[in-house]
């Protein structure tokens, strides 16, 4: 476990368990996250890929089995103590961007930090700061319907780092924007990785793969492989990753 | 960044307060909703209460213009003519000033309910009003009336006119002044006679409703006592009751706040009932918040923060509905005449008062408002700001 | 009952606080009883969403008790013409004197167990797995249902006082050389007590504040340690406000009245305008030494230590501006009415 950002032993998520419409999304799910790597979960649709980033990132808990975070077991966590770690840790990426419609750009990505305590002027520098970093500086006060897909989508990685995450997690980040967004968005993420930032992208779109230190090939809710891309991006750290998928995970 | 080099203390409820009012302005359909509810159900209380204490007011305004004492027989526990030989009598006693013999009664004139009071001219008090046309009664004319506008108005009656009151038959009064009454509830449909006058119309010659008794400063004991003794010398002839300044303010005040405290009563029973709506009309909207609050939650706000923010909606909307309420209700009194309500207060008026409804806005019913405001909507929004507290983070994710 | 526009805003906020508290009393049982000492993470998700329910609940009832207890005295204000024979709050309190006697120690303890509920709240949601949780259901069950029991008394109260009882005025009891908060003084500092208490007053008062100060500055980390000293605070702000009570009777009311020989709170909190916040400030002094007290009893588990540490501090830090705000603010009248007596 040590030197492993995070540690998912025999993790399962069942949804309205119990009852006739019982759905397993996750089953016995065991593996390892690094920091500083690019993890792409990855798997078609249905494949449980939301399911495993929604617990690692502390936005859900799974039905059975132990996340540990930076050597903490964060399944035990109450409530209060997930909301601070998805505040001070953790940032994310939605596949709809869900930006709130008819707010400036400014106010969307100061957000997280309204109870924070932080002042409007405080937050709207550090919103400034950061939309300008992502070539939005001219559309600080323009709200998210005038703005485009890529754009939408350039505001929701400034809202996810405004609170400088350690951890990244991107939902379907390709899904709604073109090719040409999608180059930027690589930078963006290759940018991040060499800041020591920890990022976690499900996606079912190859590109990512290429990117990616770690590939996390899922399917039916299981863990089919665990597919390390280069070894020159090996993280600084004690003890090597596993090359093959953890506990009882491999097919 | 770290939670540590932010501004703590106040500072996030200050920045919560300001998202709530930032939300507010952005569902501005709910807000107005919610808004409006409240309103609806604020500004007959405000109304309310506004006459309530407007009409309280007149009435104190009344009683310090008239007399110290008001001293009538008493028949079976009520008030009963008083025979004028005792008028004297009373004039004798040390402290009296002045006794006055005064008839009061009602009678219909050109189909109006009128209110007429027989005094002597001389003693019709100045604080009563003012002459708006012709002249004062003379002492000694007889068969001259002096007429509240509202009925003159309403009577088509001017200066000069003859009138006659059916109870008294044969007898025709002739209009000599028109006046407008300082206490609008009771003046508006008064006609003053001369006492000889009105005690024929009432048939109560050598009689009068009651002897009004004005005491000179600090002699109020003193008389009271003489009044008692004339009561043991007189026992068995007649009874005497007899009120004070005092004893008439307290039963009027007492009489308006139980009025008051009915109509705060009913409209207990209406804000009850009226939570159940103000839970539906404050969900309005709430899917389109899930995924929002989601997002709020999936960047880090804990749910008491979200609940702070529902929490300060609420008690905006409440401070914005009862601020509505009131600017409503003073436009109700005074461009409505405080139309439908002022009747639970004022008998007898009709639909709409000839006369301007007395109102005073003061502090106490409005923050009474606010006070009922505030627990409707923090009762009625309970289930909402629940549910949207309650918002699981993931909900972001779908 | 005694109609008016306040009595009916007590009952009908007396009336929502008894179903509310009844329910929540009912809820905090239910999830106590259905939440073992390991439960399922599903279960714990659950649980958590009933207990943002109990939650709203509970800010809920609290504001409409913090509304209800300043509500309770302007109505009992309201009722002076109604009742024969009384002049302000005492005489109306005297119309049935052992349940308003009740309710007005009902009212400060409800704020109390509230602020207490909400601090350990507060505490268990400061730890990592939320170790209180089922103390914090406990002690909410009992909350709600001494606020339901407060509520109770409130309608059961304004509903049975009726007009027509006769009643003895204040300047007939308190006045009177024999009366009750004379007798003490009177014993233990002779017949000319009057200098000698307030001297009493403000040396206890600064003494506390003293103690208190000497506490915040040197915070002793050994748990018994620790708690020896908040038992102690508590029981020096406990005599403190003893101390006070009689002071402001006997001496501070009176002369900041301008009535020397009328020893009436009620009339001193109508006619001087901060006097319920000078009475106020030395009672939240002492509820916060017995807040820092009981958390320390109740809240104490390793993953709470060093928030728990921290919550004393700065309960004692409101315990010390309490009780140097309250003797500074008589100070500064007797300051301003000599001033003014000398101009």
């Amino acid at each position: 476990m040590s030197g492993a950002r995070y540690t998912i032993r025999e993790v399962t998520k069942t949804y309205r368990a119990g009852t006739p419409h019982e759905v397993r999304a996750l089953q016995k799910v065991s593996v390892e996250g690094y920091p500083g790597e690019i993890t792409v979960v990855y798997g078609p649709s249905g494949s449980g890929k939301t399911t495993l980033i929604s617990l690692i990132g502390a936005l859900d808990r799974p039905t059975s089995g132990t996340i540990h975070l930076n050597g903490e077991e964060m399944t035990r966590f109450a409530e209060p103590a997930l909301a601070r770690l998805r505040r001070s840790q953790i940032g994310f990426i939605f596949q709809n961007f869900n930006l709130l419609p008819g707010v400036p750009a400014w106010e969307n990505v100061s957000q997280p930090l309204i109870p924070r305590g932080m002042g409007e002027r405080a937050r709207r520098e550090r919103a400034r700061e950061l939309l300008e970093r992502f070539h939005l500086g001219h559309r600080l006060l323009h709200p998210p319907e005038e703005l485009s897909g890529g754009e939408q989508q350039r505001v929701a990685i400034a809202r996810a780092l405004v609170g400088n995450p350690e951890i990244l997690i991107a939902d379907e980040p390709t899904s709604n924007i073109d090719e040409e967004e999608i180059d930027r968005l690589l930078a963006c993420f290759t940018e991040l990785k060499g800041k020591g930032t920890t990022l976690f992208v499900s996606t079912h779109d190859p590109i990512l793969r290429d990117l990616a230190d770690v590939v996390w090939h899922l399917k039916g809710g299981r863990l089919i492989e665990v597919e390390r891309r280069s070894s020159a991006s090996l993280p600084d750290r004690q003890g090597g990753p596993p090359e093959t998928p953890a506990g009882g995970a491999a097919p | 960044m770290t939670e540590t080099t932010a501004k703590k203390g106040l500072h996030p409820h200050w920045n919560l307060l300001r998202f709530a009012v930032d939300q507010i302005l952005r569902h501005r359909l709910r807000s107005a909703v919610v808004a409006a509810a409240l309103v609806a159900i604020l500004t007959p209380f405000l109304t309310a209460m506004a006459i309530s204490e407007g009409v309280r007011a007149e009435s104190a305004l009344a009683v310090h213009e008239g007399a110290d004492f008001y001293v009538a027989s008493d028949q079976f526990g009520k008030n009963a003519p008083i025979p004028l030989r005792y008028l004297e009598e009373f004039a004798r006693i040390p402290g009296v000033e002045r006794a006055v013999p005064r008839v009061v009664g009602r009678a219909y004139v050109n189909e109006r309910l009128a209110v007429i009071v027989g005094l002597p001219p001389a003693s019709i008090p100045p604080g009563a009003g003012s002459i708006l046309k012709g002249r004062p009664l003379r002492d000694g004319a007889r068969n001259e009336a002096l007429i509240g506008a509202a009925l003159a108005r309403h009577g088509g009656l001017q200066v000069g006119h003859a009138f006659q009151i059916p109870i008294a038959e044969g007898k025709t009064f002739e209009v000599v002044g028109l006046f407008q009454p300082t206490v609008s509830i009771w003046g508006a449909d008064l006609i003053y006679l001369s006492f000889a006058d009105a005690a024929e119309v009432f048939g109560m010659e050598g009689q009068a409703s009651e002897i009004l008794l004005y005491i000179k400063p600090g002699y109020e004991e003193q008389v009271a006592f003489s009044l008692d003794l004339l009561q043991m010398v007189e026992r068995g002839r007649i009874f005497l009751r007899t009120q004070n300044k005092d004893l008439v303010r307290q039963y009027l005040n007492r009489g308006f706040t139980l009025k008051a405290g009915i109509f705060t009563a009913l409209y207990a029973v209406a804000f009850a009932l009226a939570i159940p709506a103000l839970l539906v009309v404050s969900g309005f909207g709430m899917s389109e918040r899930r995924r929002e609050i989601g997002v709020l939650k999936a960047t880090g706000w804990h749910t008491e923060e979200v609940l702070e923010v529902v929490f300060w909606e609420s008690l905006l909307h409440a401070a914005a509905g009862a601020a509505l309420a009131l600017l409503l209700a003073m436009a109700w009194i005074y461009a409505f005449n405080g139309a439908l309500v002022a009747q639970f207060f004022i008998p007898e008026i009709g639909l709409l008062a000839p006369f301007p409804v007395p109102a005073r806005f003061l502090p106490l019913p409005f923050l009474l408002g606010f006070l009922f405001s505030v627990a409707l909507t923090l009762v009625g929004s309970l289930y909402t700001a629940w549910r949207a507290a309650a918002v699981p983070p993931v909900e972001a994710m779908r | 009952m005694i109609l008016n526009p306040l009595s009916v805003a007590i009952l009908l906020i007396g009336l929502l606080t008894l179903l509310l508290a009844a329910l929540q009393t009912g809820f905090a049982l239910k999830l106590h009883a259905s939440l073992g000492p390991s439960p399922t993470p599903d279960l714990r998700t659950a649980v958590e969403e009933q207990t943002h329910l109990m939650l709203t609940l509970a800010v809920v009832l609290l504001t409409m008790r913090m509304l209800a207890w300043p509500l309770f005295y302007a109505t009992l204000q309201s009722f002076v013409p109604d009742i024969p024979g009384a002049m302000c709050i005492y005489g109306v309190t005297q119309a049935l004197p052992t349940l308003s006697g009740a309710l007005q120690v009902l009212k400060p303890i409800g704020f109390f167990l509230s602020g207490l509920w909400l601090l350990l709240y507060a505490l268990n949601r400061a730890a990592k797995t939320a170790p209180l949780f089922r103390r914090n259901l406990a002690l909410l069950a009992g909350v709600s249902a001494f606020l339901a029991a407060d509520a109770l008394g409130d309608l059961f109260y304004f509903l049975t006082l009726t007009p027509r009882q006769e009643v003895t005025c204040c300047t007939l009891i308190t006045d009177l050389p024999t009366r009750a908060s004379a007798v003490v003084p009177r014993t233990l500092l002779g017949a000319e007590f009057d200098h000698p208490l307030l001297s009493l007053y403000f040396a206890a008062q600064t003494l506390l504040a003293g103690g208190i100060g000497l506490a915040l500055f040197r915070h002793a980390e050994t748990s018994p340690a620790r708690r020896a000293g908040e038992g102690a605070l508590a029981l020096g702000g406990a005599a403190a406000l003893g101390i006070a009570a009689i002071a402001f009777i006997e001496i501070i009311a009176p002369r900041l009245m301008g009535l020397p020989f009328h020893h009436d709170l009620y009339c001193f909190i109508q006619y001087v305008p901060d006097g319920s916040l000078m009475l106020v400030l030395p009672l939240l002094g002492l509820f916060a030494l017995l807040w820092a007290a009981s958390l320390e009893r109740l809240g104490r588990h390793e993953e709470t230590a060093s928030h728990l540490k921290r919550y004393t501090r700065r309960l004692w830090g409101l315990a010390l501006l309490a009780f140097v705000a309250s003797p500074l603010m008589v100070a500064v009248h007797f300051l301003v009415d000599r001033w003014l007596g000398g101009t």
